[in-house]
């Protein structure tokens, strides 16, 4: 799946002063291609990454998927575009509070195949390490689990896009490395895998890195 | 695995569930509302009622008392005090004479039995009707049998117990009952309709077991009644039909029965209005007070609307999980309202009745029924319309900027 990113601009304003949080980009990502986009806080990346994801909309520009303009149309075709071809990875702790984490997987597995998906939700959640967990609530969870929860609901309707922002902010060394492993395999498979983050390990991961500052992307390798 | 897949119900219904204190102060403030709201039409549908069947049960367009006796004929229907005065037989044909008038009836206000020797829980007004002439109880008693009454043969107001066997003990005697009247919500409720015949029979059982407070001999009883209700010609002149009467039967004072229903129309109307305006106060603090609290619950839960979001669920999905919960709550919220009324009015609406000094019948089942589904209908309206209010700005922002709030 192509995405084809046409000059793209977020404008915000700040104490009367306009200013751009993306700054007219312009890019092209190919199907298996694993980006990694590093950047300071504050430099645009979330607000890029989930303009891709279409829950903002650019001030300026479009974003297509193939054909389809996320950025731009009905509300239940981007909808359902986004549960079923990108899996979002959001940044900070994104399960819903009163379901199990049995049933955030679920909620997204379900919400446009009536299909049970059983089987699928026990591989992903024991790939992840959280299988046990099945049947608690994220506020029983540390930060760690809570994020894995998070990629193995993202992972669950198989999409073609994972866009991730800022995956393994605070995971150890040691889960940081099953889920960049997991996005590793993913790419070679032929996902595409767009991924925010301030971590170092994540550029040993692949050739294409960008960086982002002030709004502006910069291919760096 | 943990369970199945699950919609919109089912998340509706888990986010209440665990939604707790801010919840349940949604669903006991709905609860309120919708007690006030049924409890204060209950009472207004309840005297409406009461006046309409005093209204339509006396039937008789004047009364004819002893002089100075005015006063108390509203308290001896509507209120149960006890009449004890009488007057000659012989006035209801004198009565009868004057023109303009179409029926004349006497009615012999016998007393008020004292609860222990009846069937009773409460004093019983025995009333004496003249079946040839009566054309006031007798279309009440037609509408529960197509005869004429039997001698010893009983009416009863609704608010007396019936004996399995149809039967009603006074002073030691079981008499027949052979109907039962609707309810009017006053004294009437608490009377025994009989002839005359019947109450004598009625008056030596009580004499027998030591109960004299009844002044008289049994001629005397034969020769008076307590009162006469007259119907007139349709469209006549009721003053001047009094004054005549006045001026033909000597010492004797004629009420007309619609100036007293209407005193008692007019303190229902004011109730009435009391009542709308209450209720549209309450309803507009009920209302705003919702609103506040489902905006703020909806400012504490925009993240978690966005995460529905995120994984792909529509704005109108987002939007139905919240109707869903409202419409649990406000459903929840009214029932237990309904139910709160209902328990507490039922068993004080005879208190209530005695307090009021007005006409009082509670509606029948459908009544009750259709004032029922109105309260449900508007408290869940209202907790429905607040909640989707409040939430609709959430949905209608991007979702990524309502995450970025507060960060």
């Amino acid at each position: 799946m192509l995405i084809h990113i046409e000059d793209i601009s977020k404008e915000y304003k700040r104490n009367d002063e306009k200013f751009y949080a993306i700054d007219h980009i312009n890019l092209d990502i190919k199907e298996g291609e694993f980006l990694v986009i590093y950047g300071k806080s504050g430099s645009g990346k979330s607000t890029f990454i989930n303009i891709l994801a279409g829950i903002l909309k650019p001030s300026d520009g479009s974003v297509k998927y193939d054909s389809l303009k996320i950025t731009d149309g009905e509300d239940k075709k981007i909808s359902e575009f986004r549960n079923k071809q990108i899996g979002y990875i959001g940044q900070g702790y994104t399960l819903l509070p009163n379901l199990t984490v049995y049933e955030n997987i679920s909620l997204s597995a379900h919400l446009y195949d009536k299909k049970s998906k059983e089987k699928e939700i026990e591989e992903v959640c024991k790939r992840l390490g959280i299988y046990k967990l099945i049947n608690s609530y994220p506020k029983d969870l540390s930060g760690g689990e809570k994020r894995r929860v998070a990629v193995a609901r993202a992972l669950i309707n198989e999409p073609e896009v994972i866009l991730a922002d800022e995956p393994t902010g605070d995971l150890d060394s040691e889960n940081t490395v099953i889920v960049l492993d997991i996005f590793k395999e993913l790419a070679e498979s032929g996902k595409t895998v767009i991924v925010v983050s301030h971590d170092k390990d994540a550029k040993n991961y692949t050739n294409l890195i960008y960086q982002m500052d002030k709004g502006k992307l910069t291919r760096i390798s | 695995m943990a369970g199945r897949s699950f919609g919109t119900f089912r998340i509706a219904g888990k986010n209440i569930k665990a939604g707790n204190f801010k919840n349940v102060s949604i669903i006991i403030l709905i609860a309120f509302t919708a007690f006030f709201l049924f409890g204060g039409n209950l009472i207004v549908y309840g005297m409406s009622e009461g006046l309409n069947q005093v209204r339509q049960r006396l039937g008789a367009d004047l009364i004819i008392v002893p002089a100075g006796k005015g006063r108390e004929i509203s308290g001896i229907l509507l209120e149960g005090e006890a009449g004890f005065f009488y007057l000659d037989n012989d006035l209801v044909s004198k009565v009868s004479e004057t023109e303009g008038v179409k029926n004349v009836t006497g009615q012999y206000y016998f007393a008020s039995a004292a609860a222990t020797c009846c069937d009773s829980a409460k004093p019983i007004e025995i009333i004496g009707y003249d079946p040839d002439t009566d054309f006031v109880i007798r279309p009440w008693i037609e509408k529960k049998i197509n005869r004429k009454l039997d001698d010893n043969a009983i009416v009863i107001g609704s608010d007396i117990d019936l004996k399995e066997n149809n039967t009603i003990k006074l002073y030691d005697e079981y008499y027949p009952v052979i109907a039962q009247l609707d309810k009017t919500g006053t004294s009437m409720d608490q009377s025994v309709y009989t002839t005359k015949d019947t109450i004598i029979k009625i008056r030596r059982s009580a004499l027998k077991k030591g109960f004299d407070f009844f002044s008289g001999e049994e001629d005397e009883i034969i020769n008076q009644i307590s009162s006469i209700l007259v119907q007139v010609d349709e469209g006549s002149d009721l003053r001047a039909i009094s004054r005549a009467i006045e001026s033909n039967a000597g010492e004797v004072e004629v009420v007309e029965v619609n100036s007293t229903l209407n005193a008692i129309s007019s303190t229902l109307n004011s109730i009435k209005e009391f009542f709308f305006v209450f209720a549209i106060l309450f309803l507009a603090m009920a209302s705003t007070t919702l609103f506040i609290v489902y905006y703020m619950c909806a400012g504490e839960r925009k993240k978690e609307f966005s995460l529905m979001r995120m994984i792909g669920m529509t704005r109108a999905k987002v939007l139905s999980v919240v109707l869903t919960e409202n419409i649990l709550q406000g459903l929840a919220g009214s029932i237990a309202g309904l139910t709160a009324a209902g328990l507490f009015m039922y068993p004080f609406s005879a208190l209530f009745n005695v307090r009021i000094r007005q006409p009082f019948a509670f509606p029948g089942v459908p009544g009750i029924v259709l004032l029922g589904l109105l309260s449900i209908f508007v408290t869940t309206f209202l907790g429905t319309a607040a909640g989707l209010l409040a939430t609709y700005y959430v949905c209608t922002k991007d979702t990524y900027d309502i995450m970025r709030e507060g960060e």
